[in-house]
């Protein structure tokens, strides 16, 4: 539930205060939605199979944002970013996909 | 193979099951609470984090389109003004023509003549008279989503200036596109995808109006390297093109014909 309340005030903060987002930031910031997803994702199949811990759910958003930020960051380096940050989203929305499965699992037996 | 089992099959971090197997070894429940600070911080983090990012893609639509709304207008604007200026400068031509004939109505019928002559000679003046109107337009319908690169169906500034020489050619004396009467100073460019005519865009259908000879200009015409080229126009790349010989076809005076720096050889300073 807190948890929960938390998510809903930063989204209420970040639209209150409309921070601006540095234009070198900007292509990041799918990737870091899709990476912070796939941790929330993961964390509440966590809760239901009864496993969840809060340190491991912070070091994997933030291990999951700053690894995908740097491969579509060493693409763009390299001139195949589009390429690579279509692969993080593949490889990321498996995972996201199968974890959602496995929550309606828990949740609906079905 | 196994990069794919592994991620299809095991989506979950591994270190979930590993922190809460250390902590039933060591006898506390498997799983921590949800509502501790640091799970609530990261949650308040990541709602931060999209809301920013579904903010920054909102915001950027409405800045294009008001910089394009606002560069039209620029277009439209200083389109007018052109428009304007050309008209005024047609009003005064007209003013200067009248003030010439009237300041030479004493000076004799031959100095009045010749003026006219000159005019005509270097497109200052309107002229009517017999010739000929060849039109291109684009290929109808849309683009050739198969062709690559240029738009073949597209008329374009050779073609045009293809025909103009022509016609200069066949004998024409006279030659306006669109309204654009060509002079000794008239260019034919290509700009974009615009064609400019005296430093002016004109846009498809493209009407070329040349006087000359009723009796040879259309022959001679159509026996030249522009006659064939307008053929293979329609022929080859669908081109709607005409060419329509007409007794009275009346072409305006060149809005541009002033010359500064050239002088007469041998009458320099």
């Amino acid at each position: 539930m807190i948890p929960a309340l938390g998510l809903l005030a930063g989204i209420v903060i970040g639209i209150v205060l409309k921070p601006d987002v540095p234009i070198w930031l900007q292509p990041y910031l799918p990737i870091a939605v899709i990476a912070a997803l796939d941790a929330v994702f993961g964390a509440v199949r966590a809760v239901l199979d009864g496993i969840f811990d809060d340190k491991v759910f912070v070091v994997s958003f933030l291990s999951n944002v700053v690894v995908a930020a740097f491969i579509v960051y060493l693409g763009d380096q390299l001139g195949v970013g589009s390429q690579l940050s279509t692969g993080v989203i593949v490889v990321l929305g498996v995972r996201i996909f199968s974890n959602v499965a496995a929550i309606r699992r828990h949740l609906f037996s079905a | 193979m196994t990069l794919i089992n592994e991620m299809l099959t095991r989506p979950l971090d591994p270190s979930y099951a590993a922190s809460a197997a250390r902590r039933v070894a060591a006898g506390e429940p498997p799983h921590t609470s949800v509502g501790t600070v640091l799970v609530t911080l990261t949650a308040i983090l990541i709602g931060l984090l999209l809301a920013v990012a579904a903010g920054s893609v909102r915001r950027d639509a409405p800045t294009a389109q008001g910089v394009r709304a606002e560069l039209i207008d620029q277009i439209t604007e200083r389109r007018d003004v052109v428009e304007e200026r050309s008209r005024a400068i047609a009003a005064r031509q007209q003013e200067i023509a009248g003030l010439e004939a009237a300041s030479l109505a004493g000076a004799g019928a031959s100095l009045t003549a010749r003026l006219q002559r000159l005019g005509i000679d270097t497109g200052s003046s309107a002229v009517e008279g017999p010739g000929l109107i060849v039109s291109l337009a684009d290929r109808p319908g849309p683009a050739d989503p198969e062709a690559t690169g240029v738009d073949q169906g597209k008329v374009l500034s050779r073609d045009v200036f293809i025909v103009v020489n022509g016609l200069w050619q066949s004998g024409a004396e006279a030659i306006s596109i669109n309204g654009q009467r060509l002079t000794v100073r008239s260019p034919i460019r290509f700009a974009g995808a615009a064609i400019l005519v005296n430093f002016r865009p004109i846009s498809p259908p493209y009407e070329i109006s040349a006087i000359g000879d009723p009796d040879q200009l259309p022959e001679l015409f159509a026996q030249s390297v522009g006659g064939a080229y307008v053929k293979s126009l329609s022929d080859n790349f669908g081109i709607v093109t005409s060419v329509t010989a007409k007794d009275d076809i009346s072409l305006p005076g060149a809005t541009r014909v002033s010359i500064d720096r050239a002088r007469p050889l041998g009458n320099g300073s």
